[in-house]
């Protein structure tokens, strides 16, 4: 049972999960990169669309600031076209595990001929 | 205008500040309010947070559903594992046995750690980001207890049963432990739905599908394990002039759930208390509605709620259950299956599994309801409109 030692507000205890221990694909490390690759893309599509808000501001008002970046409410189009963008871009990135891994050869297997 | 002659056209230190580090900012305070509103939600107050959650849904969405995402493709590669085993894909077959035979291909394996793995960057980006903004979350939080319309009941120092004290879809803290789960739910959950909820579209069309009696006005509606109120909200704007309530074992939920409604305008009421104890008078309401409550509970404690429903509904009074189960019958596909163990065993779906052999008519029936196997149609994703024939029970006259 996980306890918080002094509420702050209306928390009670609970009961932690083990789920941060799960291994799921043959080694903890394994499982670690596969949570690190769908991290790094989320960490990159944030700085994509960052830069695309500051390209824009930079072209409609010809300065930036942190406010403004962070506050910019895209238009219908845009968030259309960026969500297009980010399908696009996960599909491409992970597509790959998509493979069918029936077939995969072993490391040691003679070249095709 | 291109990139190069853009960037002249502004001081390198403006971009500089602009471009601060990424990871900064799922642990930076910031104005709750910063970014605004997005219909009637409120959008997080970062960019890249909320950056990151799109992008953590999208990939969530080819995993789940895409025509060549992670799952179609390990629901195909399912069938070729039972086929080497000499069994056909709609085999009915124990779930020990299904593992036994599915947790070795790397397919099925990939995608469901995949999926899981979204599942829990999406609880860490939103509980960072919360965390860092504890005192302003906490404050406003404080500032709405006394704030109409509607009102709130918290009961802090009641019993709070071990079934409900689980990390439920792996929420860090769950739906108890942490003073802001409502908050963190709220956002996290909008994962789940894959961008289709953001302005609490599904619990609109729970509200909608819920069949009031054929006799009588609906004078008073009650929500059971409410959350953060989506659809305690939705009932009210269905049905403006009912008491409305929504209850929920978790304090930290019916918090944020008050606070979000008060700003909403909506008058609403929340208590803190449990579904199969809610501290009703007998036949107080016309209509009680719940939303994915029963896959979270105990069999034995769903009916214990059974009861409780009858118990204050008044006579002709209708409940409506949307689950897993009430618009659609358990799987029986081992792929299927094998996906309801993982979610049970690694995603804290710590009752989701038994629930597939509960038996939710039966106990309606025991409590002293009505059965209609196809009602008004109910969709856990999407709109109703969209959904299968929904049950719903009729408090006996």
């Amino acid at each position: 049972m996980a306890t918080n030692n002094k509420p702050l507000g209306a928390e009670s205890d609970y009961i932690k999960g083990d789920s941060d221990n799960m291994v799921m694909l043959g080694h903890p490390m394994i499982d670690s990169l596969m949570q690190i690759v769908i991290a790094l893309g989320a960490e990159m599509w944030s700085g994509q669309k960052r830069v695309k808000i500051i390209e824009q501001l930079l072209a409609t008002e010809g300065k930036v600031t942190p406010q403004m970046i962070e506050q910019y409410v895209p238009s219908e189009e845009q968030q259309a076209e960026w969500a297009n963008e980010r399908k696009a871009m996960v599909e491409r990135v992970y597509s790959v595990m998509s493979r069918n891994t029936a077939t995969a050869a072993p490391f040691t297997s003679p070249v095709p001929r | 205008m291109d990139r190069r002659t853009l960037f002249n056209l502004t001081g390198a230190a403006a971009l500089a500040s602009a471009m601060r580090p990424l990871a900064a900012a799922a642990t930076e305070t910031l104005p709750l309010d910063l970014r605004g509103n997005d219909g009637q939600l409120r959008r997080l107050p970062s960019l890249d947070v909320a950056s990151n959650q799109e992008f953590l849904t999208e990939v969530r969405t080819w995993v789940q559903s895409a025509p060549e995402g992670l799952m179609r493709v390990a629901r195909a590669r399912a069938r070729e594992v039972l086929e080497e085993n000499g069994f056909g894909p709609r085999e009915t077959l124990p779930v020990p046995q299904i593992i036994a035979m599915m947790e070795a291909d790397p397919t099925l394996m990939a995608s469901a750690r995949a999926w899981l793995a979204t599942q829990q960057l999406t609880w860490q980006g939103v509980k960072q980001l919360f965390d860092a903004n504890q005192e302003a979350c906490l404050d406003e939080l404080r500032a709405a207890e006394k704030r109409g319309p509607g009102s709130l009941e918290l009961n802090t120092g009641m019993h709070i049963p071990d079934y409900a004290k689980h990390e439920i879809h792996i929420q860090p803290g769950g739906y108890v432990g942490d003073p802001l789960a409502g908050y963190i739910y709220h956002y996290g959950t909008n994962n789940f739905f894959m961008g289709h909820n953001n302005q609490d579209e599904v619990q609109a069309a729970v509200a909608a599908g819920a069949p009031p009696p054929t006799q009588g006005k609906v004078r008073r509606i009650l929500e059971i394990a409410c959350s953060c109120g989506q659809t305690t909200v939705a009932l009210k704007r269905r049905y403006p002039d009912a008491e409305v309530w929504g209850i929920d074992v978790s304090g930290p939920m019916v918090h944020y759930a008050h606070m979000r409604a008060s700003e909403m305008g909506a008058n609403v009421n929340f208590r803190q208390a449990l579904a199969e104890a809610t501290g009703f008078p007998d036949g107080y309401f016309d209509m009680v509605v719940s939303f994915l409550v029963l896959h979270e509970v105990p069999n034995t404690i769903n009916a214990e709620i059974m009861k409780e429903v009858s118990r204050v509904l008044r006579n002709g009074g209708t409940y409506y259950p949307v689950d897993f189960f009430t618009s659609a019958a358990p799987p029986k596909e081992a792929y299927r299956r094998f996906h309801r163990w993982w979610d049970h065993r690694w995603n804290g779906e710590v009752w989701a599994l038994e629930h597939m052999d509960y038996d939710l008519p039966t106990d309606l029936e025991r409590a002293g309801m009505a059965v209609t196997k196809k009602g008004p149609p109910a969709s856990l994703m999407r709109t109703g409109a969209r959904g299968r024939p929904n049950l719903f029970a009729t408090k006996r006259v």
